[in-house]
């Protein structure tokens, strides 16, 4: 690479969570190259593969480049002008006919916190709180049960923290693949010989590592948690004074535990007893314990409760609040954080203060220069299909997300959307959303804008534009302030820059207050909390206090409760589903990029030996999956990773959430993507 | 001397060291991981073995021993009998599909001569693959679970510590022992 002319800058990688930087090398208005930036402080450098192909989804043929109009079962190229006009009249129409309701917006956990921030305050301005984003299909049962125990719904302490760790425990996390920078810091730990435990139906490349493997059945978790802790109880390892001191609830939850009996836990779970106490006593005795958690603890109709427990289990332990300890919910896509702070979900407003507090509400109506604001929760993601589909929505705007892929039950999201009056979808791919909206918007993507994004460790780092989007694309954020404007709010919109709506946000979100443009433009950015300018940040919460009224870390007792669809005659197999290296989420970008798609090119069902024996299934066989909604064809992988009775499917490929389940958390709303009854049969071709 | 160091306690067959080769090398990746026993990873690239049985099969002596103990590849000269390829023990010579020219880790050369790291060495999530003086690593070596095995001569080569685990059945669920 001839490095003349060539500028290099400091830049966050677009995918995952744990927020990585690497230098991007600009020459003459293009991204031409990578270089690695071994002073960031989460990743020292480190790339994964996904990270080092994302100069390939910048310059790419498919970008879309200009705004498009539905015409039959086409599209037409229309100007921008036409294309925010009609629009603007159609959603006030909208909102005419069938009031503010009638509208719901989907935000994007891929843009900025300015953007997510301007979308909710232009829907909340049009009288809805149906905005909601993709947390709410991946971590809004964290949200809700870290924000009831602990009165924060976040990571409590760094990525890094797991190299102080003696005992890490990893439950429904596949972070070597999902996550991988994550594994550098819990190789450090193991290397000075902290004890790994992984609870997981797979033998995952985490498991490979694993002292102890708990391969427990889907939807077992709260069973082998509360299991845990009536060890844990019984054997008096708990921590009484951190308990007596900084909790409240303990007594509640020694009444549960001792209704759980641990030989029907064993069986629920199909782990033996040994191995629970093994983990028990290993989680509880140790110096500093973590537990590390993802999907395969929050995507169950229990999703809430699966955490609440883990909640239970560090704060009897007085596991939190000081290095190498905590609860670590590794969040998915690069800003989905962020997204939540910014109260783009349908439940909170900015700083997750709850649309019912009438108090607090208003006076974010006063800084947003109103009266009032919807006070009702709007619609979360899966309730905007329901609604689509039964015809009590009307209009869908949809920012940088892609339900025909990513939410459960495809084809019922297919007849929702299909159903809508005005489906209007803005990004940067013709993704399989945008194949059916009435309006599609070509949007700027994350070198082609500058803004914040928040990491899962509340890091608040910002991306400075590099090159100039594409065609007629547009910034998310200048496509927002225009819509906002032609809806009758310019004066609510009057921003000509990201960094104006930054500031915004440091007026209305107490935990952001100091996290201003001039700061937060440093490497590594700020930690929120970060409540003043001169604050440097808080990389470890709960140090002294818990985020909760009264201070107190609240002890919640979960029964158990099982997932919603059992295998049954009919469909024998539980699948569940999750993420392979090589790919990202809906797969858009990482489906576009030929080093990672010729690595890992198409869709997969992995099965057991004996279930795939049974129905004389050989490895690379076409195979039918199917469930109560439907059916999917791939080719069958036969492995000893997971376990009989289970199968796995990655769900970066659109055949994946045909199958999946939109049963929901009652609390959190998110959906049970873990758990579905399947069968698998030899394609009938 | 400086040596590429692989630490197989910490492969998680991510492949980003490929990815990263693949882009340094105009679309083509000269290390490779392979996956053992569906639970070890091994990336795998150029040994710069001591006796180097490409370089005595190569008919027109296009691969040269360098003073340092470098192995590389002219490229310029190869004729494409591919017997280097076939030669090698460790499989990390391939001839490129279209131009058959044969190729293979040179440990970035490009980017040592402006002072950088090799790519898969900065990228690799997990620092399994490192790159340094032969004494530096061999002080960490030491502290690291399993065995540890060198291959460096002159001033290039490569040390492996192959990790100590438990064998593992993964047929049956497994729960651990302490």
């Amino acid at each position: 690479m001839d490095d003349r002319d060539i500028t290099w800058v400091p830049s966050l990688c677009p995918f995952c969570g744990v927020g990585c930087g690497f230098l991007a090398g600009v020459k003459r208005g293009r991204l031409v190259a990578l270089e690695y930036l071994t002073e960031h402080p989460v990743s020292e450098g480190a790339l994964c593969p996904k990270g080092n192909a994302v100069l390939d989804t910048v310059h790419h043929a498919d970008r879309l480049l200009h705004p498009l109009k539905r015409v039959g079962e086409g599209f037409e190229r229309i100007s921008w002008d036409q294309a925010l006009q009609e629009i603007a009249e159609r959603l006030l129409q909208i909102r005419e006919t069938h009031g503010p309701d009638g509208l719901a917006f989907l935000a994007s956990a891929k843009c900025t916190n300015e953007e997510n921030y301007l979308m909710q305050k232009w829907a909340r301005l049009l009288g809805t709180n149906s905005v909601d984003h993709c947390a709410r299909l991946c971590h809004a049962s964290t949200v809700a049960g870290l924000s009831k125990t602990l009165g924060a719904g976040a990571m409590t302490n760094p990525v890094t923290d797991t190299a102080a760790a003696d005992c890490i425990f990893v439950i429904g996390s596949n972070f070597a693949e999902c996550h991988p920078v994550a594994a550098r810091w819990v190789g450090d730990a193991l290397e000075q010989g902290a004890f790994l435990m992984v609870a997981d139906p797979r033998i995952t490349p985490v498991a490979w590592h694993a002292d102890l493997h708990l391969r427990l059945r889907p939807g077992s978790d709260v069973a082998l948690i509360n299991g845990m802790m009536k060890i844990i109880v019984e054997e008096r390892l708990h921590n009484q004074e951190f308990i007596t001191s900084r909790t409240s609830g303990f007594d509640q939850l020694r009444e549960l535990l001792a209704t759980v009996e641990l030989a029907e836990v064993a069986a629920i779970a199909g782990v033996p007893v040994e191995a629970i106490e093994q983990a028990a006593r290993r989680y509880a005795t140790a110096e500093a314990s973590v537990i590390m958690w993802a999907m395969g603890i929050t995507q169950h109709t229990t999703g809430t409760d699966n955490v609440m427990s883990l909640a239970n289990l560090a704060l009897i332990t007085g596991n939190l609040g000081r290095p190498g300890t905590g609860l670590m919910p590794l969040r998915g896509q690069n800003n989905v954080q962020g997204a939540c702070d910014v109260g783009a979900l349908s439940n909170v407003l900015p700083g997750y203060v709850p649309v019912t507090d009438f108090e607090r509400r208003r006076r974010i109506a006063a800084k947003w220069g109103v009266s009032e604001l919807p006070g009702s929760p709007g619609l979360t993601v899966v309730e905007m299909m329901n609604a689509a589909a039964c015809g009590d929505l009307h209009g869908l705007y949809v920012m940088g997300e892609n339900p025909m892929v990513s939410d459960p039950n495809v084809r019922h999201v297919r007849q929702g959307l299909d159903n809508l009056d005005l489906l209007v979808v803005q990004d940067i791919f013709m993704t399989e959303t945008a194949e059916l909206a009435d309006y599609v918007l070509p949007a700027a993507l994350w070198a082609e804008r500058p803004g914040s994004y928040t990491s899962t460790e509340r890091r608040v780092q910002w991306q400075p534009a590099l090159v100039a989007p594409p065609g007629e694309a547009l910034p998310d954020w200048q496509i927002l302030c225009e819509m906002a404007r032609r809806t009758g709010y310019a004066d609510r919109f009057p921003f000509a820059s990201p960094a104006e709506v930054l500031a915004e946000i440091n007026t209305v979100l107490p935990t952001y207050a100091g996290i201003t443009p001039q700061r937060v433009q440093v490497l590594g950015g700020l930690v929120w909390p970060c409540p003043d300018p001169d604050h440097p940040g808080t990389p470890i919460l709960h140090q002294e206090e818990f985020g909760t009224a009264d201070g107190l870390g609240h002890i919640t007792p979960t029964p158990y409760r099982p997932p919603a669809e059992a295998p049954d005659q009919q469909y024998p197999l539980t699948l569940t589903t999750g993420r392979v290296v090589l790919h990202y989420n809906s797969g858009s970008m990482t489906r576009r990029t030929g080093a990672l798609l010729n690595r890992e090119p198409r869709l997969f069902v992995e099965i057991s030996a004996p279930d795939a024996a049974a129905r004389e299934i050989e490895d690379g066989d076409l195979v039918r999956v199917s469930t109560r909604r439907g059916h999917s064809d791939c080719r069958a992988r036969v492995v000893p990773t997971v376990p009989v009775g289970v199968v796995f499917m990655p769900f970066h490929f659109a055949g994946t959430n045909i199958l999946t389940s939109d049963a929901l958390d009652p609390t959190a709303k998110i959906p049970e993507y873990k758990v579905a009854a399947c069968q698998i049969e030899k394609s009938p071709q | 001397m400086k040596v590429l160091y692989i630490d197989l306690n910490r492969c998680i067959y991510c492949r980003a060291c490929e990815v990263a080769c693949e882009r340094e090398h105009g679309g083509v990746s000269r290390i490779f991981v392979t996956l053992l026993d569906w639970t070890q990873p091994v990336p795998v690239s150029c040994r710069h073995c001591e006796k180097h049985p490409c370089v005595e099969a190569c008919p027109v002596d296009a691969i040269e021993v360098t003073d340092e103990g470098a192995v590389l590849i002219h490229t310029n000269e190869c004729i494409s009998c591919g017997l280097c390829a076939i030669a090698c023990p460790f499989g990390v010579i391939e001839l490129d599909r279209v131009g058959k020219i044969a190729d293979k880790c040179d440990l970035c050369a490009h980017r040592l001569a402006e002072g950088k790291q090799p790519a898969c060495v900065l990228t690799c999530p997990t620092r399994c693959l490192q790159y340094g003086e032969l004494d530096d690593v061999m002080a960490q070596a030491r502290d690291k679970p399993g065995l540890t095995f060198v291959s460096a001569v002159g001033d290039t080569g490569t040390v492996v510590t192959m990790p100590e685990r438990p064998a593992r059945d993964t047929a049956e669920a497994t729960t651990g022992s302490d």
